[in-house]
């Protein structure tokens, strides 16, 4: 019996598992239940005496609050000191007439709020006890900024050196030179550089606020762990002494429409990869009639999801980058579109005819249905994942207010989605994508890239800027004149500096020059001697700062690190570079030269030369096609990051003794030198002992 | 006097744990599949959204010194299929579902996650088991994915100004431990890798007995487990044992200092600490330090290197929890015009003061405020319960750290604080680098 019993429970345990293996074929994707619906969140709103409109969205799952107050009001133009706008912004929190910044800080972080202020605007977070105190310094900082002197220089300190330390990021530099390049004389065109902020005084800050935050423009949001009546009462109590004041409107022509595609070209020396930035203004409002179609169209086109187009072919077709997306930035003034991804330097040709195809097949196609509906389906779970977030409900007050949207506008959001159809999304993408207007700006290398981009262009040119979007003066390519060659060009060199005859003459030469590095002088002296001696030191303040000498043979070196002998590669280019008059030994020396080129450099028409050392070190020198003079100097750093270019130029021809000397040297590669020669002497009788 | 202040302490100690047992506890349920694979259930049913995460314990560690950068590349193929989802689908089904989908890779850690509709979990458990199961993975995915992880990594370390400090921190600090290369690795690493690299590397680490399971938000527990049972039960669990690299970093004597030349316009300076492990004790203390140097700009970094003396744009400190040790970083921008020598004996005379003087109580107290904040925080949002419960059992094999975690710090006294900073921020416990412009090589 016993056995039996369990021989039929074994054969059942068989049965059952094998059925439930059975149940599950896993070619068929599983189907999803009923749908469940996504409530919008309630909000609350009610206007101060003085304005000042308060909105309120309730959520006690967390015990926390948070604030969030923007003021309102219209861009100015801020002209010679572009920056100041932001830096009231920034500098609300830095001191009251009752705290200094310290003692805000302190009690922010005692508390573990988070609290930054910016741009026409303040918000901070704290837990639901620590509330009052957070309030008194939200409002103190708010109703009583006392902009202090040495806060202000603190910083436009740190500014600037933010803007220095980002001359070398792509992205920053595109985004800022296409926002100038697009929005041209309206005030979102403007971009701060070192000089405007360096413009800037405590008065424009001081002005910007007393004329600007008033509570009648403004909106306080309060999200969180808080009910309406105790954020009446709050609201009151810290803000209701604020006092409302006339605000000046002001109003500014659109942007001018771009008309054909413009290429902008910043160069980055031998950057690895090219930043592609397409973008152009748009006339675009929230609430808009177009404002569904056209986001839902721009999602088609570079939303982050995998099925968008432009990351999926530039990504995931042809694995040109990491990521490449578009925006559609509405704005109640002037909206833009922009198309960005970093890719490849080899591939920034076909990228850009990607971005420019994709673009075009918005207008040109009709967009199937599948796609469609995959993309409503994307959006709106979006924005319904986003309800999960009180800020949400919190935005769509906002803009409800602000943009005077029919009270259900949010509610009937999902509706609204379902219902646009794939003519729609072409018409507007005819309205809104276009890369006939676009402006393309593309951060770098110039050699490497500017041919291959010009064909975008409607003029057939490559305009070129720098980093803050101003013109950079394009190269003309001239040919070289028959019967130039480089040796040519050295023999006219020689002369134009005084001749083989003056030159052979000399047997040493010692130069002083002066630079200045970070604000600090420093001296450099250099000593020259038949055949090939050299010795250099650098020294700031009478202490020695960097020594080399080389008597021919051996090389050293002295630094902060100790003393370090010059060995290999370094010490082969040494000897060469250490040859006195080397100009008139090249040959000697095993130095090749070719003639590449005419450029045009600051203006004046160069014969290009390429100088490759026996060590196969490379140098680009740039003559003087009129004077002879040798004005540029450029050399390919190898390092194993990649290639760099070190670039001296030379100005202020003096003569001595019969030679002609450039007196001043400017150094520039990653970073800025200039050097200014304030003496030289020949034939002093060295003495070998320097070296 | 003294026993008051004790009393005191306690009761402020004692006062804030119970609000969080209170207010915030993250309730849970776990269990263990036959196949080794652990599931955590937690019900949230305040908003129609699920999340399920799957986080594999295999990372840059466990990789072999000649293919670094493999685990993050392979976690890019993973998006690329199963034997019942196309190419290219994987992640449509997700978009076409109204949910979303990532993942991201550490040191010791791969993490995918789907956030869904709740009517729509049944689908992300039937995904995440197809490439549990049987990804797929052609030679055209694997070509484009190579491209594309080459441009991340040129994206994220090389074109970026600084962003190579990470690579060249942990080659100097770890001379023993797979933690010497980074997450990205090496892109001819990347280039070079075959077919059977992908086939080993899956079934070595891809297995349920390597994998914690995640669900959180609005599901019922009892419909749930029957799914889970339903997609994962079948997936059989791997013979091996899992490799976990066994080296130890041995204690540095040494300080450890070089110069970088990047192609940037300032200079900077990085220093790394060996400190230990994420999850010991001292691991909370040392990073109650960094927070103490750098949380907030009432820290004494922002306090005084940046607002009083202004010799930096910014200064941070920022510990690396890595499994197996630690890595407490600190890492100063100059103002134009200071010499790097002047902004590090600043640093260095701000952690000195530390080794020598006991924090005050309100600057230990504003200490434990700030965590409380972030223990609010990061328990807020489904996602990040779903991420912590996920991390904290793959680590620590406890769940529950995600609510008592909070309390290891609350017990950080200020002579820990001390103790620690004498212990491992000692000038030969560390690596220093300098970050010059290229021009100044």
């Amino acid at each position: 019996m016993k056995n039996i019993k369990s021989i039929i429970l074994l054969i059942l345990i068989v049965v059952i598992s094998t059925s439930m293996q059975a149940q599950i074929d896993r070619s068929i994707q599983p189907k999803p239940g009923p749908a469940p619906e996504f409530k919008i969140g309630e909000y609350q709103t009610f206007t101060l005496k003085n304005g000042l409109k308060v909105i309120v969205v309730e959520n006690h799952k967390v015990p926390r609050i948070s604030y969030q107050l923007t003021v309102d009001v219209d861009p100015i133009l801020e002209k010679d000191a572009i920056g100041f706008v932001a830096m009231t912004g920034d500098l609300m929190r830095s001191g009251t007439s009752n705290k200094s910044k310290i003692e805000i800080d302190e009690a922010v972080d005692f508390i573990g709020a988070s609290f930054s202020t910016y741009q026409n605007g303040m918000y901070g977070l704290t837990l639901t006890k620590h509330k009052e105190e957070f309030l008194g310094l939200f409002a103190d900082v708010l109703l009583n900024p006392s902009f202090p002197t040495e806060e202000i220089e603190k910083n436009k300190k740190q500014t600037i050196s933010g803007l220095i330390s980002s001359k070398t990021n792509p992205e920053f530099i595109a985004k800022r030179v296409g926002q100038k390049l697009r929005n041209g004389n309206h005030p979102y065109g403007e971009i701060g550089t070192e000089e405007t902020i360096e413009n800037i005084t405590r008065e424009h800050l001081v002005n910007y606020y007393e004329s600007y935050y008033k509570p009648n423009t403004s909106y306080l949001v309060i999200v969180g762990d808080i009910k309406l009546k105790q954020a009446k009462k709050d609201a009151e109590k810290y803000f209701g002494t604020w006092e409302k004041g006339e605000v000046v409107k002001h109003e500014y022509q659109f942007p001018n429409k771009t008309v054909g595609t413009r290429v902008a070209l910043i160069h980055k020396e031998n950057a690895v990869q090219s930043y592609i930035y397409i973008s152009y203004p748009v006339n675009l409002k929230v609430g808009d009639k177009d404002a569904l179609p056209a986001a839902l169209a721009n999602d088609v086109l570079g939303s982050g999801v995998f099925s968008a187009r432009l990351i999926s072919n530039l990504r995931e077709d042809k694995g040109y980058t990491y990521g490449a997306y578009s925006d559609l930035t509405k704005d109640p003034l002037v909206g833009d579109f922009s198309a960005y991804a970093q890719v490849s330097t080899d591939v920034t040709d076909d990228a850009v005819n990607q971005f420019i195809i994709e673009m075009n097949r918005m207008k040109n196609e009709l967009v199937d249905d599948n796609t469609l509906d995959l993309f409503k389906t994307v959006r709106t779970g979006s924005v319904a994942r986003s309800l999960e977030k009180p800020q949400t409900i919190a935005r769509f007050a906002v803009n409800t207010m602000k943009y005077s949207l029919p009270a259900d506008y949010y509610q009937k959001y999902f509706e609204a989605i379902e219902a646009i159809s794939n003519t729609e999304i072409q018409s507007v993408s005819k309205k809104y994508i276009d890369p006939d207007q676009a402006i393309i700006v593309i951060v770098g290398d110039k050699e490497k890239i500017a041919e291959s981009i010009k064909k975008y262009s409607v003029s057939g040119k490559v305009e070129l800027y720098d980093m803050y979007g101003n013109p950079v003066k394009e190269d003309v390519k001239k040919s070289i004149p028959e019967g130039v060659t480089a040796e040519s060009v050295i023999e006219k060199y020689i002369s134009a500096i005084g001749g083989k005859e003056h030159l052979e003459k000399i047997q040493d030469v010692t130069m002083e020059a002066t630079t200045s590095m970070q604000g600090m002088e420093i001296k450099q002296k250099t000593y020259k001697k038949a055949p090939n001696k050299y010795a250099m030191i650098m020294s700031m303040n009478g202490n020695v700062m960097q020594q080399q000498a080389f008597n021919g043979e051996r090389g050293i070196m002295k630094g902060f690190g100790g003393e370090k002998e010059i060995l290999g590669d370094d010490l082969e280019n040494l000897k060469v570079d250490a040859t006195l008059n080397a100009e008139l030994k090249f040959a000697e020396l095993g130095v090749k030269l070719t003639l590449e080129s005419v450029e045009t450099i600051e203006g004046k028409d160069t014969y290009k030369v390429k100088v490759v050392n026996p060590t196969g070190e490379l140098t680009y020198n740039f003559y003087d096609v009129e004077s002879g003079l040798l004005i540029l100097s450029k050399e390919i750093i190898v390092a194993p990051q990649g290639e760099f270019t070190q670039m001296q130029s030379f100005t202020d021809y003096k003569e001595v003794e019969g030679v002609l000397y450039p007196y001043t040297i400017t150094i520039s590669g990653v970073q800025n030198l200039v050097l200014k020669v304030d003496s030289i002497s020949i034939n002093t009788d060295l003495s070998d002992d320097l070296f | 006097m003294k026993i008051r202040k004790i009393l005191l302490t306690l009761l402020l100690l004692a006062s804030t744990s119970v609000i969080f047992a209170q207010a915030n506890k993250i309730e849970f349920e776990e269990y263990d599949l036959d196949n080794g694979l652990h599931v955590i259930l937690h019900q949230d049913n305040s908003f129609p959204l699920v999340v399920v995460t799957i986080t594999y314990h295999v990372g840059s560690k466990n990789e072999k010194p000649e293919r670094t950068g493999f685990a993050h590349f392979f976690e890019h193929l993973m998006f690329e299929g199963s034997a019942n989802i196309p190419r290219g689908e994987y992640s449509k089904i997700v978009d076409k579902a109204g949910g979303t989908l990532n993942a991201n890779t550490t040191w010791d850690r791969t993490f995918f996650y789907e956030v869904l509709s709740s009517n729509q979990l049944e689908l992300g458990l039937w995904l995440e088991s197809e490439r549990m199961l049987q990804l797929n993975v052609d030679s055209i995915g694997v070509a484009t994915q190579k491209k594309v992880v080459t441009e991340e990594i040129k994206e994220r370390e090389d074109n970026q100004p600084y962003m190579s400090f990470q690579r060249e921190i942990v080659k100097r600090a770890f001379v023993e431990h797979p933690y010497q290369w980074t997450v990205l690795g090496k892109a001819d690493h990347i280039m070079a890798a075959t077919e059977s690299d992908y086939k080993t590397f899956y079934n070595d680490f891809y297995v349920p007995n390597n994998a914690v399971i995640t669900i959180v938000g609005d599901i019922d527990f009892k419909e749930a487990k029957k799914l889970i049972s339903k997609y994962y039960a079948d997936i059989p669990a791997s013979e091996k044992e899992i490799y976990r690299p066994k080296q130890i970093e041995p204690i540095k004597h040494k300080e450890v200092r070089d110069t970088i030349y990047d192609n940037i316009q300032l200079p900077a300076v990085f220093q790394a600490y060996h400190t230990p492990k994420s999850g010991t004790e001292d691991y909370y203390a040392v990073d109650m330090l960094a927070k103490l140097l750098s949380g907030g700009e009432s820290s004494r970094f922002y306090k005084v290197l940046v607002d009083e003396k202004q010799l930096a744009m910014q200064a941070m400190s920022f510990p690396f929890p890595y499994e197996d040790a630690g890595l407490a970083f600190a890492f100063a921008l100059p103002n134009m015009g200071v010499e790097l020598e002047d902004l590090e004996a600043a640093m260095d005379l701000e952690i000195e003061r530390v080794q020598n003087e006991l924090i005050s109580d309100t600057e230990l107290q504003k200490l434990k405020n700030q965590y409380e904040v972030n223990h609010v925080n990061a328990n807020a949002s489904l996602e990040s319960r779903a991420y912590n419960l996920a991390i904290n059992y793959t680590f620590h094999k406890d769940a529950n750290l995600i609510n008592t975690e909070i309390n290891k710090y609350l017990e950080v006294t200020k002579e820990d604080i001390m103790r620690v900073a004498k212990e491992y921020f000692r000038k030969d416990n560390r690596v220093v680098l300098y970050y010059l412009p290229k021009s100044q090589q």
